[in-house]
């Protein structure tokens, strides 16, 4: 990893490789419910290695640091996922009631889906659209858009990024 | 996921390489130091030493506190800069020295306040009492701007925690200037005036830190 800091990116290739299966190993530890999503838990965890490539003290182990990070985003999704829980432990009259309702509200602002998206790139846009909306696998869309599966996981996880940050605020 | 997947993904992040390092956190705890010790010596040049210091140094109370804050700022420091790295330097207990020596320095202030006596709070109230507070916010800018600088440009994985210490030890140390610099007695004066305000920002801090730091 020294070397890779210091610019060799043909190492820093194989010091990405090395950690690639043991983030599945420490990851599949958590998969036992189906909201972990280890594979993406595993990329997310090696953007955020990859961002933090310049804070690893080469004096010291690198596995301690790796985990640190590692550690730390398994609790951000575990987060979410208990978060997500939450709001669906709603109470079912009322869901029945809202159901019933003759004239139901239409959306307004950002809670517009189509508004929301209009916040990202058109090619982020499109890509978000094609996945959570229409639901199309990653190979379908790289597929529809012309780009390899691996950019469109990029650049699916940029747009949730900016998503996040966006409405999570409010 | 198929492997080819992940094999363009490791690609895609290795085309973009390693950043380079930034300072380790030795590196960043001497130079933090040696602007502490130019910074020091402008306050001191500028507004001079108290003139009861060569009395007060026999003081034995004066020299435990003095020394013991000395020792919260520079503990603090150390535990910012090893919390600007996601693992801590891989040194945890780091973070808990600091609160040590903040713990004695109650003790030797409540210590004081039974053996030598104080004013009344309504006593110490008031007046140009708050030029002491608004001197230790002052004074405490520069010694944590330094390290919000620093911790802006690593990736923490407690931001508040990290605040937390940028905002203890800029604090203590403007409290150590201030004994320096201004003569007071009163350890009422002292607690609300110049202790108290160290609390302040460090939740002021904290705060930043929460707001500012950027997530990995």
């Amino acid at each position: 990893m020294r070397l890779a800091q210091a610019g060799d990116k043909l190492l820093y290739e194989s010091v990405l490789r090395e950690i690639m299966p043991m983030l599945y190993n420490f990851f599949r530890k958590f998969s036992y419910s189906k909201a972990v999503d280890v594979e993406e838990l595993v990329q997310e965890t090696m953007l955020a290695i990859h961002q933090a490539s310049h804070t690893y003290n080469s004096d010291r182990p690198i596995k301690p640091w790796i985990f640190a990070i590692a550690g730390y985003k398994l609790k951000d999704c575990l987060r979410v996922v208990y978060r997500k829980k939450k709001l669906i432990e709603v109470d079912f009259v009322d869901v029945e009631n809202a159901l019933f309702e003759e004239d139901s509200p239409q959306l307004e602002g950002p809670e517009s889906l189509d508004q929301m998206l209009e916040i990202l790139p058109k090619n982020q846009r499109e890509i978000v659209y094609l996945l959570k909306i229409k639901g199309n696998s990653l190979q379908e869309v790289a597929n529809q858009l012309n780009m390899s599966v691996a950019a469109v996981k990029v650049a699916a996880h940029r747009a949730y990024k900016v998503l996040i940050k966006k409405y999570r605020i409010k | 996921m198929p492997k080819e997947v992940n094999e363009e993904f490791i690609k895609n992040l290795a085309k973009q390489g390693a950043k380079k390092p930034i300072y380790k956190p030795q590196k960043q705890m001497l130079l933090w130091t040696m602007v502490m010790i130019f910074y020091a010596s402008l306050i001191f040049i500028f507004l001079g030493f108290r003139a009861d210091l060569s009395q007060k140094i026999q003081d034995i109370f004066f020299d435990l506190e003095i020394f013991l804050i000395l020792a919260t700022s520079v503990s603090a420091a150390f535990a910012a800069s090893f919390l600007t790295l996601p693992d801590i330097n891989q040194k945890p207990v780091i973070k808990k020295i600091p609160f040590i020596f903040l713990f004695l320095l109650c003790a030797v202030i409540v210590l004081q306040y039974f053996m030598q006596g104080s004013s009344a709070v309504d006593d110490i109230c008031g007046g140009s009492n708050y030029q002491c507070a608004l001197a230790i916010v002052i004074f405490a800018i520069i010694p944590s701007l330094i390290f919000f600088v620093i911790l802006y440009r690593a990736a923490t994985l407690n931001s508040a925690l990290a605040g937390f210490m940028i905002g203890l030890c800029g604090g203590s140390f403007s409290y150590f200037l201030l004994r320096l610099v201004h003569s007071t007695e009163d350890v009422t004066h002292l607690f609300m005036w110049h202790f108290i305000p160290v609390f302040f920002v460090t939740i002021i801090s904290t705060i930043i830190a929460k707001l500012v730091v950027k997530r990995i």
